[in-house]
């Protein structure tokens, strides 16, 4: 199953799970950079982000699996499209 | 594994050394920056001067996915004390030493001119800070990411730091900080502006396959742990309800343990409603247990800062009796824009504050409030401090020498070994986290010693021994050896014996802090040596055992002792200011009672018993 993930971007609080858990299933190690999902503060205050999803995401879904904070919502299989 | 880099700022040279094998003897973090400073620091180096060390270190599991793995702990002979200092920060600036492949920095010497380092992964520079100096730490970060990039991690003073107030902090980016025992002054000796880190390296683990398993494991035991929802909900500000109920808050200089109208201006609900905006993290952290203000309604509609913490409802809050949560966060924000502590920036007000009240400032007394809550007078005087401006130039210097300049001022000097008493009055309630203002190795501090089956609501027996007030499979479950589980809660569980909780508490917040994870989730206090021992085998692949860490733990806090002994510290220090032994403490429901010297020094007795030292030589181990 290949998942379609919604980003709800006021939600994020800044972790940065989603790019660790990302690099981590997807590669040999945690590497933020090389995930497939990018988090950055938006200004100085960092007290809201910007989240975008790369086009080389496989749709593993894990990056929600690990949002508590319902920032990334899986919605469907991507398969299903 | 581990690289550092050791930097000497008179020499301006950079050198890079392998420290595998200070992280296998010395778990890593706080447990490596213990060693170092031990090794570095001639005896009877000035804080303030070339010979002191300044360390940072981020902690071992720091940069992987163990939840609240993001904390380094920065390291230097105290300014305030003249001891062991060391304060702890998380946010995303250890995150990014260790993905610039460097666990720790060691710092040496002094530049003649205002300098800052960057480390963009392994391109390290020592660069001149001439234009920089005299920012307030809000500017600084603000010109690195404009002109350096956005993706940079800043640790940096403020004037405070510049003009060496020996309580100014490190702060971590705008909000956060390394607060406490005054590295920011030892920053600011060495003419380093800033520190400023981008890494996008990788870290690899020596055993996927079992870190896996243990960082589900760890994920699994927060979330689902009771303590989540009202730790996301509330954050730190969880505790401040419960200590005005107990009597334990600092009112107005440890002179008011409760409040008849707190819940109404300065609970936790009034916060919520009135203030929080949003939940925000630091690095590797699903707990969010930090805040995001956006004043909704009052004088400060519309006014957004990051907070509230309850240190800074505590000692503004409380301790200077400020009733408006915005106005808390006002001083907070002049303390992270100066860089300064807000524990000792506000004790050392509030010493003022009662000075003043007692006729003892002369014409000074016109730029301290008399009154309590006084925000305006409150807060031009941490500019004051920030500045060494005026009386701000005396108090700068911290509670100990104010007060030594101040003939009659004593008896308002709430400080330990030095370092401002912060957040909670032992008159209260005494229990296992008291204990640790006078055992933790850096002095008059709260955090060092933080039980696994802490309850602020719990009874106390005997100044011996605390009741159970948590669930007995707590402790059942509870990752400690069995043999000192029995010792210490009695067989079957009936007791926390406080001298002996206190050792286990101070030897698991060592490990804490010297891997990284954040010690204020009550539920990795119940995560112990074994977890650990797993954990650090599977990232290093280094065969580590519990009783390993456990016997390493004690080692890093028996060395800090060591520092302060050869600094000359003595027994009589281990005690509370005057105040605690002598006057009852007002609460709402009546009075607590003061402490009993005989009391206390026989709980201190067993202490030293348990750690093995001898009571009276202020230990020799």
């Amino acid at each position: 199953m290949k998942w379609k993930i919604s980003i709800n971007e006021e939600n994020c609080v800044g972790c940065r799970i989603c790019q660790m858990i990302c690099s981590w299933a997807n590669g040999e190690s945690f590497q933020p950079e090389r995930s497939h999902i990018k988090v950055e503060s938006k200004d100085l205050a960092e007290n809201s982000f910007r989240i975008e999803i790369e086009q080389s995401c496989k749709g593993c879904g894990l990056c929600a699996a690990y949002c508590i904070s319902k920032a990334l919502v899986k919605e469907r299989g991507r398969d299903d499209v | 594994m581990f690289k550092l880099i050791e930097i000497d700022l008179t020499e301006k040279k950079i050198n890079l050394g392998d420290a595998t094998f200070l992280h296998r003897d010395f778990l890593g973090g706080l447990g490596v920056n213990t060693k170092l400073l031990y090794d570095l620091i001639p005896v009877g180096a000035d804080p303030l001067g070339p010979d002191n060390i300044l360390i940072f270190g981020a902690g071992t599991f720091v940069g992987t996915l163990l939840p609240t793995a993001a904390r380094t702990e920065l390291t230097a002979k105290s300014p305030l004390s003249g001891r062991f200092g060391t304060s702890n920060s998380g946010g995303l600036w250890g995150a990014a030493l260790k993905f610039a492949g460097y666990s720790h920095i060691v710092l040496k010497g002094k530049s003649t001119a205002p300098v800052y380092l960057i480390i963009d992964n392994d391109q390290i520079k020592i660069e001149d800070a001439t234009h920089l100096w005299g920012l307030n730490t809000h500017e600084t970060v603000d010109w690195f990411r404009r002109e350096k990039g956005k993706d940079f991690q800043i640790a940096s003073i403020g004037p405070a730091g510049e003009k060496l107030v020996r309580f100014a902090s490190v702060q971590n980016n705008c909000h956060g900080a390394w607060g406490r025992t005054g590295m920011g002054a030892v920053m600011g000796s060495k003419n380093l502006k800033a520190i400023a880190v981008r890494g996008t390296g990788e870290i690899r683990v020596a055993d996927r396959r079992s870190y896996a398993k243990i960082m589900t494991e760890a994920f699994k035991k927060v979330i689902n742990h009771e303590s989540f929802g009202y730790t996301r909900r509330y954050g730190s500000m969880v505790v401040g309800d419960p200590y005005n109920k107990i009597g334990a808050l600092p009112g107005h200089n440890f002179t008011s343990g409760s409040f008849s109208d707190w819940v109404e201006t300065r609970g936790r609900k009034v916060f919520e409603k009135n203030c929080k905006e949003k939940d925000l993290a630091c690095f590797s952290c699903p707990i969010a247990c930090t805040h995001w203000t956006k004043v909704k309604d009052g004088e400060y509609r519309g006014y957004e800062y990051k907070g509230l913490e309850v240190s800074s409802l505590l000692e503004f809050g409380a301790k200077l009796g400020i009733k408006e949560n915005a106005e808390m966060l006002k001083c907070t924000e002049i303390c992270n824009l100066y860089g300064m502590d807000l524990i000792s920036a506000s004790g050392v007000i509030a010493f003022a504050i009662e000075a003043n009240q007692n006729g003892l400032l002369g014409k000074s007394g016109r730029e301290v409030p008399v009154e309590w809550g006084n925000y305006q007078g409150i807060l031009e005087l941490l500019k004051s401090i920030g500045e060494r401006r005026g009386i701000g130039a005396l108090l700068a210097e911290g509670i100990k020498r104010a007060a030594g300049n101040i003939p009659g001022s004593e008896p308002y000097a709430m400080q330990i070994k030095g370092v401002e008493m912060p957040v909670r009055d032992p008159r209260g309630k005494w229990d296992v986290w008291m204990l640790g203002y006078l055992t933790n190795t850096r002095c008059g501090d709260h955090l060092r010693t933080r039980s696994p089956v802490d309850n602020v609501l719990g009874e106390v027996i005997n100044p011996f021994e605390e009741k159970i007030a948590v669930p007995v499979e707590l402790i059942s479950n509870l990752d400690m050896p069995e043999d000192l589980k029995k010792e210490i809660f009695g067989d079957p569980p009936s007791k926390v014996d406080i001298p002996g909780m206190a050792k286990y508490a101070e030897d698991l917040i060592t490990i804490i802090n010297s891997t990284g994870l954040c010690i204020r989730p009550p539920v990795h206090r119940t995560l112990g040596a074994g977890f650990y021992a797993r954990a650090l085998t599977a990232l290093t692949g280094h065969p580590y055992t519990a009783q390993e860490v456990m016997d390493v733990s004690a080692r890093i806090w028996d060395l800090q002792h060591q520092f302060n002994l050869r600094e000359g510290e003595e027994i009589g220090e281990y005690v509370f200011p005057d105040r605690f032994y002598n006057e009852p403490l007002p609460v709402q429901s009546g009075i607590k009672q003061p402490l009993q010297r005989e009391v206390i020094d026989e709980v201190l007795r067993r202490y030293f018993a348990a750690r093995g030292w001898t009571f009276g030589q202020g230990g020799n181990n």
